[in-house]
């Protein structure tokens, strides 16, 4: 149905029918799926039959077959160790271009606050676009080649591209609050969905899922950090986990909780609310994959409740095929502190309340010109940490700025692994609760011991809730390392200097090429509005920059574009 | 200006109340109570029916008052003898179809718009609101023997 559609020429009627029909392989492959229900999944597609093909007009590609050869990236970390580097033959932006790098189109996000990150193939974007589903854009125009929608909505994570013993080339992703799905990669046809549901009651998926061979790991949180906001909440039970699914069926492999010991009663409050722990340590970003040992790295947030757990604000080493734990180091002890906290005197403030230090960011595996493997993570604390990948032991140690509630390292890191230069964004937000100097920027470590090679403060714009840090996710190249700040300007740095190559100011309105599919503003018009970066960060591929602008979360300003940046000396005229 | 300040006070005081019932039962107190959201509100909700008769039964049994409508001497009366409701009729078609109104409201969100519809009943003249009408009440002030 879908192909004859396609193959019917580009009417803007034809248009129509081909959203109605996504849409109903949309219902008739969910209602395969036994944890659905089938009244949501009937209600979910007669909305988007209703409101999503009636307004399905322009910014739909001629043809709706994405090219498939060739993925600039295997997730959420470029590459399965997490670098964050894209090598000089999977991207010509340099330093010798970068003057030319322009703004070649825009994608109106149907909300704001993004949170996935591109997948770019050989003529694709695919991208999350929480309120729409998963998108695939032509890489040229931007004009939408399918929408694949997804129950729940908010897809949270990188996308990783993977091929199936059948040989169907898939797209594997995680949804905020329901579950990890895998969508056929040449139309957007979903084929399976699963969400921890069994393990965990209510598992939250923010971190990237990573697929290696037959295997799809996933990270897991939990929604109890926004529950202990509500004073009747009985805080805390749930444990941050890595799971690992078939690839073929979406069937479980394994499950490892990071909290082993099952959580009791540890008192009361107001009469009646009781108290639970240990709790927490939940996975909130990407694994890290370690092929030669057959190792699963990943870091671990802080407990939610007492008592602690000694995997907390920890780095974890669990087997590939089993997810049997090997070792864990735990850089900070004795963390309990929830979203409580935000309210003075909340009963689910946990006392002694800690300093909430998680590893956020997925640890990096590199390689040194001697040979050496090294593990890097950086923490809230704005500690970054060298381990030997083998036993997790430190190699060395080093601490940058202040840290703490939103400071230190958020999103991700990147390596160089010819320079040996490990790239620490700081966010060092300011919270009210500062102890220490803050260092918001961009830091330039050695790989080998930690040193300073530079540093690169950012200034804030200097407004009412505005800051210079970087609390997102960043990307490596040959000669220069691209990062968005919470202020909404995008960067290219020299790597061996630090020095400022190029800039972008995303505090602005952007016209779209989504065509009539983009929301009007009060006034009418279509635009996208820029905000600030946070999150997954920037992607290089080819000679584009993709970035998503509009992250507001925590207070920044939010914003809804997907930015696409080219070299001007490779558009053809 | 007294029937809105009563029906205020009332939203107050029920969901005062309820929070407490929140509380004592733990119906929405452990993780599982959020796998679905909506389930937990509907728990919830339901945690207002006991509040609303704890706080009002009483009164609405006796004198047909809320807790409000008593903090600012109003009261229900049948609409054509100007006598007592009974309190079945007030409880089960005067007091249950805001409630109807809001659950359903709470799945087809434009039907919210009906709250706003029987809010509106109160600029006529005889200031009867909606559910005035469908249970043929109407609300007057009590006068006391002093």
């Amino acid at each position: 149905m879908f192909e004859s559609a396609r193959d019917c020429g580009s009417s803007e009627e034809l248009r129509e029918v081909n959203i109605f029909v996504r849409a109903a392989i949309f219902r008739q492959s969910e209602m395969g799926s036994p944890t659905v229900p089938l009244t949501k999944r009937w209600w979910h597609s007669v909305c988007l039959v209703v409101f999503g093909g009636l307004s399905a007009h322009g910014g739909l590609c001629e043809t709706s077959e994405p090219g498939l050869k060739n993925f600039y990236s295997s997730g959420w970390g470029i590459d399965s160790a997490n670098q964050r580097y894209q090598s000089p033959n999977r991207t010509s932006v340099s330093a010798d271009n970068i003057d030319q790098l322009e703004l070649k189109w825009v994608y109106q996000l149907a909300q704001k606050t993004p949170r996935s990150y591109p997948l770019v193939s050989e003529d694709t974007i695919f991208f999350g676009d929480s309120g729409r589903g998963l998108v695939a854009l032509d890489r040229d125009t931007g004009c939408t080649r399918w929408t694949s929608p997804v129950e729940g909505v908010e897809i949270s994570t990188a996308i990783s591209p993977a091929r199936m013993p059948d040989g169907r080339d898939v797209l594997i992703f995680g949804v905020r609050q329901n579950g990890v799905f895998a969508v056929d990669a040449t139309d957007g046809t979903h084929i399976w969905r699963y969400s921890f549901t069994e393990d965990h009651p209510i598992p939250m998926y923010s971190g990237s899922p990573l697929v290696d061979g037959n295997n799809v790991f996933v990270p897991i949180s939990s929604m109890e950090m926004g529950l202990t906001i509500l004073p009747w909440y009985g805080c805390c039970t749930t444990s941050g986990a890595m799971g690992a699914l078939d690839l073929s069926t979406g069937a479980k492999k394994w499950y490892t909780p990071t909290i082993s010991d099952p959580p009791k009663k540890t008192g009361r409050h107001w009469l009646f609310v009781e108290r639970y722990g240990p709790s927490g340590a939940p996975v909130w970003g990407a694994p890290t994959l370690d092929s030669k040992r057959g190792l699963l790295f990943f870091g671990t947030g802080q407990n939610y409740s007492h008592p602690t757990s000694a995997t907390s604000d920890a780095i974890f080493a669990v087997d590939t095929s089993d997810g049997m734990v090997r070792w864990v180091m735990q850089a900070t002890a004795n963390d309990a502190y929830s979203m409580g906290c935000s309210f003075p005197g909340h009963p689910l403030c946990p006392d002694p309340v800690g300093p909430d230090h998680d590893f956020g960011a997925p640890p990096i595996l590199s390689t040194l010109r001697d040979g050496r493997e090294l593990l890097f993570a950086g923490q809230k604390s704005g500690d970054v940490h060298a381990l030997d990948p083998e036993t997790g032991a430190h190699v060395w140690r080093k601490r940058i700025g202040r840290g703490g509630l939103l400071g230190g390292v958020h999103f991700g890191m990147a390596v160089h692994p010819e320079l040996e230069l490990v790239f620490v964004p700081i966010s060092d937000r300011e919270t009210g609760q500062e102890k220490r100097q803050s260092a918001p920027g961009l830091h330039a470590l050695e790989m080998a011991s930690g040193e300073t090679r530079w540093s690169r403060i950012l200034q804030s714009r200097g407004c009412v809730g505005c800051s210079g840090g970087i609390s997102s996710g960043i990307v490596a190249s040959r000669d220069l390392v691209f990062f968005g700040d919470l202020d909404g300007r995008l960067w290219a740095l020299d790597v061996s200097t630090g020095e400022t190559r190029w800039q972008h100011d995303s505090w602005q309105q952007y016209d779209v090429v989504n065509g009539d599919q983009a929301q009007k503003d009060d006034e009418g018009g279509r635009y996208a509005e820029g905000g600030a970066f946070d999150a997954h960060g920037p992607m290089l591929a080819d000679d584009l920059l993709i970035v998503a602008s509009g992250y507001g979360n925590f207070g920044q300003r939010g914003g809804n574009a997907l930015l696409v940046f080219q070299i001007k000396s490779d558009v053809p005229p | 200006m007294q029937r809105l300040v009563a029906t205020g006070l009332d939203w107050i005081f029920v969901t005062l109340v309820t929070l407490l019932m929140i509380l004592a039962t733990g119906v929405v107190e452990h993780a599982e109570d959020y796998a679905n959201i909506g389930q937990s509100a509907i728990y919830a909700v339901l945690c207002g029916i006991p509040a609303y008769l704890i706080l009002n039964g009483w009164l609405l049994w006796i004198r047909g008052q809320t807790a409000g409508k008593a903090a600012m001497s109003l009261m229900i009366v049948d609409h054509q003898t100007g006598n007592c409701v009974s309190f079945w009729k007030l409880l089960f078609v005067r007091a249950l179809i805001p409630v109807v109104v809001i659950a359903v409201g709470s799945i087809f969100s434009l039907l919210w718009l009906l709250v706003l519809v029987d809010f509106c009943f109160i600029f006529r003249k005889d200031q009867r609101c909606l559910h005035d009408w469908i249970a043929g009440t109407r609300v007057v002030k009590r006068v006391t023997d002093q």
